[in-house]
């Protein structure tokens, strides 16, 4: 008897998946959507700048200097010849540059403007399990040192094949960074992104039709100003607030049961 | 003149344009930078040799998209022309390897290619291959780009002019939807 979910992405690998704005193999997304989870690989990136030694691909000494920046060049490291690997990094002239080309969207403009560093990497470890566990220390290691930092975990999902972490770094009632983090071991897909600069986490979704980065759909849904979803992370802390960690999620944020094994955490 | 008799004639005008310019001197003729390339030589370890150079102004662009039908952006995977005000594309050919064998997976330096204020936005690895786009910003918008994208068998170096911030967009987009394969996908569909 087939127990997944009737929306379950994983099954939807294929190509023609993909270009529907699938990601392959998401399992996660019935929570979390693609967008969203995206959007957690970039801020995922931005956090790890005080954690790695070095350089991310363009980030810059001022992007570098942000509280909210974090490199993740680590995750670069991950990948061997024959895995697929793209990184992004944009710095604050090219987020200004972007934010004033989208200036037909003042929603998106307000945001990307508020942005000093986007920085992502997605690995496709595809069956590859020595690197899989590699990927799965670094997360674990990386989000044990950002939550040992001034980090707080906002949202969290781990399950037996998916790991989801969304950390911010937040100071006088503002989010300076924001790191997502995401492992799934299915389709061997890694993904840290970090977001640097002042964020609005209730309209940082805005951006998704500028800068498409895991995550932040959903992050939209929880500023509530999206549509509602079935996400978890819709519970997640308002923009401007402080989140809190180790809130318990609210019902419906817990998986369905007999389904996952994992724990799930949406502060 | 029918309306077709005008289309048949427009076009033939078009093109005629169109390829009296690719035919001008300096046209085909054009080649990369040489520190560039002369350091994706020395980053590959292997020469290159030039297989073909065209450099189009906003005109020659547009007549030479507008024949090939790419004036309009024809989905979300293609290069709105309507945006670029110049492209260049330079081809070159890398060393057979013996057969059985790939060339190593490349890993492209951009920092050290003399780029200077150019930004390295994306980097695609994987399956031998490595696309880099770097850009650049004037004073308000995103507006010129380079993309170099090293395949088994050759390299080719495009540089476009122009509202480039879209495209940069689709290039990340593709690369958030699509990972790798969407990234490169958009990239490459700027060579026209």
């Amino acid at each position: 008897m087939d127990t997944r979910e009737p929306r379950d992405v994983k099954r939807m690998n294929t190509r023609t998946d993909r270009r529907m704005n699938m990601r392959p193999n998401m399992k996660l997304s019935t929570k979390l959507s693609t967008k969203s989870v995206w959007t957690s690989v970039l801020a995922a990136l931005l956090s790890l700048g005080p954690i790695g030694a070095s350089a991310a691909l363009g980030a810059d000494s001022a992007a570098r200097r942000l509280p909210g920046f974090v490199d993740g060049s680590g995750f670069g490291e991950l990948a061997g010849d024959e895995h697929e690997i793209v990184e992004v990094s944009l710095g604050p002239s090219m987020l200004g540059a972007l934010a004033r080309g989208a200036a037909k969207d003042p929603e998106a403009e307000s945001v990307l403007s508020g942005l000093k560093s986007v920085t992502a990497y997605i690995l496709q470890l595809d069956g590859d399990a020595p690197r899989i566990e590699q990927a799965a220390k670094l997360i674990r290691e990386t989000a044990e040192r950002l939550e040992h930092g001034d980090w707080e975990r906002i949202a969290r999902v781990r399950e037996a094949k998916e790991h989801l972490e969304i950390f911010v770094l937040s100071a006088d009632q503002k989010v300076q960074g924001l790191v997502v983090l995401i492992l799934d071991r299915d389709s061997g897909e890694v993904v840290f992104a970090n977001l640097a600069g002042t964020i609005d986490l209730a309209r940082i979704g805005e951006i998704s039709d500028t800068i498409h980065i895991p995550g932040l759909n959903e992050l939209k849904k929880k500023g509530g100003t999206g549509d509602e979803g079935e996400s978890s992370a819709d519970d997640a802390a308002p923009s401007g607030s402080k989140p809190s960690v180790g809130e318990k999620p609210k019902a419906g944020a817990k998986p369905d049961s007999g389904e996952r094994a994992g724990e799930e955490e949406i502060s | 003149v029918s309306r077709l008799g005008r289309v048949v004639y427009g076009v033939g005008g078009a093109a005629v344009i169109a390829l009296g310019c690719l035919a001008a001197p300096g046209c085909l003729a054009h080649r990369a930078p040489k520190k560039v390339e002369a350091e994706i030589e020395s980053q590959l370890g292997e020469p290159l040799e030039r297989e073909s150079g065209v450099k189009l102004g906003w005109m020659s662009t547009h007549l030479v998209a507008g024949i090939v039908g790419h004036v309009e952006s024809n989905g979300r995977d293609d290069l709105d022309f309507g945006d670029i005000t110049g492209i260049s594309v330079v081809t070159y050919q890398r060393p057979a390897h013996p057969a059985g064998t790939r060339s190593p997976s490349p890993r492209l330096d951009p920092r050290r290619m003399g780029f200077g204020d150019w930004e390295t936005v994306l980097d695609i690895r994987g399956g031998g291959e490595q696309t880099l786009a770097l850009a650049r910003c004037g004073r308000s918008k995103v507006h010129e780009m380079v993309l170099l994208s090293i395949e088994d068998d050759e390299v080719v170096v495009v540089r476009v002019r122009g509202r480039v911030d879209r495209l940069l967009t689709k290039l990340l987009r593709g690369a958030g939807e699509d990972g790798p394969e969407g990234a490169r996908r958009i990239a490459l569909s700027a060579r026209p």
